[in-house]
């Protein structure tokens, strides 16, 4: 199994700031190319897709799990061992095949599988590897330890799912900005649009952007959001389309996790 | 999981969405919900009576700058037609002039405006309502419209 590899992923990172993820936790590599890379032995590059697959999705993992009823402590066992067994342990890497279709729906019937396997043999005994803990209780963000029951496990799945794409993509493309010479650009769009959606917190007002940015008025202060709002839109197909064995696809793809974020 | 959540993650997911559509329209009609969240596209914005002309100013303004700074051609074209389409709202539904612009230059912008076909109808049907109203204007005062 792919314990070995396992115990190299350590502490997870908590997703309650703006930099959401460590710079190395991007998206330079496709999701296909990172589970290939993790398939390739056991050197350097291969423990690094894995954590990069095990960052990336144990927050879907985990919200899928738990909105099946399972309390936090046993959501978390199982999701500690999905990732061990089936992402890392190379099962799902066996099972990959970018002909057939979306990465999404491969991870999320391997894990239905592998809850499924679980109950069937009552397999009772916590997973605990030898050496660092993969999902401890202080690395789950508040919000995911809230009710277990208010969506199907499946919603819960492509929530998470989308909202982990959504902060990945705001890193990439704050940093992005950053090296354009952009750095104004991106202050705007995080104090009107960004931190309005991911906190709650109230849009700051263009008359302050203005004074505290030197710009010439506030339709230059739009015009700069935009422009970023642009860059993050086009930066979210194009991630997306990372999942996808056909790039087309990716609009489907958000056509089809929308509509069942609208369901409700 | 809150349904604050679920809607604004479903926002960024359709910004991404409406990119794939038309970039252009996806940006004016940006800028249109960040002067009046209630109006989700510029043409709402612009042809919608009940719009203050404090708001088709920032309009005209946003679309001005869009005209000059936006990515591609494309974006510019948009927003120099979106600039003279807000000038048009304010003389339809506030009967106001918030463009320095003489009356022949105005005019002959209005009926550019009203031939390019790749412009919604809805925008070229108010935008027609304001070259009516400036023509009438100028002949009023004297002054020589670009087809008198």
């Amino acid at each position: 199994m792919g314990h070995t590899k396992a115990n190299d992923v350590i502490a997870l990172s908590s997703t309650r700031s703006m930099r959401v993820l460590p710079p190395d936790a991007g998206s330079s590599q496709t999701n296909w190319t990172m589970i290939f890379t993790a398939a390739g032995g056991d050197d350097d590059a291969s423990a690094r897709a894995m954590e990069q697959l095990a960052r990336r999705y144990w927050p879907s993992v985990y919200a899928y799990v738990r909105s099946g009823g399972r309390d936090v402590h046993e959501a978390a066992d199982l999701t500690q061992g999905y990732i061990c067994d089936v992402m890392l342990g190379r099962r799902l890497i066996q099972e990959a095949d970018p002909t057939r279709g979306r990465f999404r729906t491969l991870l999320l019937r391997s894990l239905q599988n592998y809850l499924r396997e679980r109950h069937r043999y009552a397999a009772r005994k916590k997973r605990q590897p030898a050496g660092a803990k993969l999902v401890s209780m202080s690395d789950i963000p508040p919000r995911l330890l809230g009710n277990a029951s208010d969506v199907t496990p499946e919603t819960a799945f492509n929530f998470e799912w989308s909202a982990t794409l959504v902060r990945e993509v705001l890193e990439q493309v704050r940093r992005e900005c950053i090296a354009d010479g952009l750095e104004s650009h991106w202050v705007v769009f995080e104090s009107r649009v960004v931190r309005p959606m991911l906190f709650g917190d109230a849009p700051v007002s263009y008359e302050s952007l203005i004074g505290r940015l030197d710009l010439d008025d506030r339709s230059q202060a739009a015009n700069m959001m935009i422009t970023v709002k642009r860059r993050f839109a086009r930066a979210l197909v194009a991630e997306t389309a990372r999942t996808m064995s056909e790039p087309d696809e990716a609009r489907l793809e958000i056509l089809d996790i929308l509509s069942d974020l609208e369901r409700l | 999981m809150t349904r604050n959540r679920r809607e604004q993650l479903s926002e960024a997911l359709r910004w991404a969405l409406e990119m794939t559509t038309d970039p252009a329209t996806a940006a004016a009609d940006w800028l249109a919900r960040d002067i009046d969240p209630t109006k989700p596209t510029a043409v709402e914005l612009l042809t919608d009576c009940s719009v203050t002309l404090e708001a088709l100013k920032k309009a005209k303004d946003a679309y001005k700058t869009m005209r000059v700074v936006g990515e591609h051609a494309a974006d510019r074209r948009l927003g120099g037609r979106l600039y003279l389409a807000a000038i048009a709202a304010a003389i339809v539904h506030h009967s106001e002039r918030i463009s320095s612009q003489s009356d022949a230059a105005l005019l002959k912008a209005l009926r550019e405006f009203i031939r390019d076909e790749s412009m919604p109808e809805r925008l070229r049907n108010m935008v027609d309502l304001a070259y009516l109203s400036v023509q009438n204007s100028a002949r009023k005062r004297g002054s020589a419209g670009d087809d008198t």
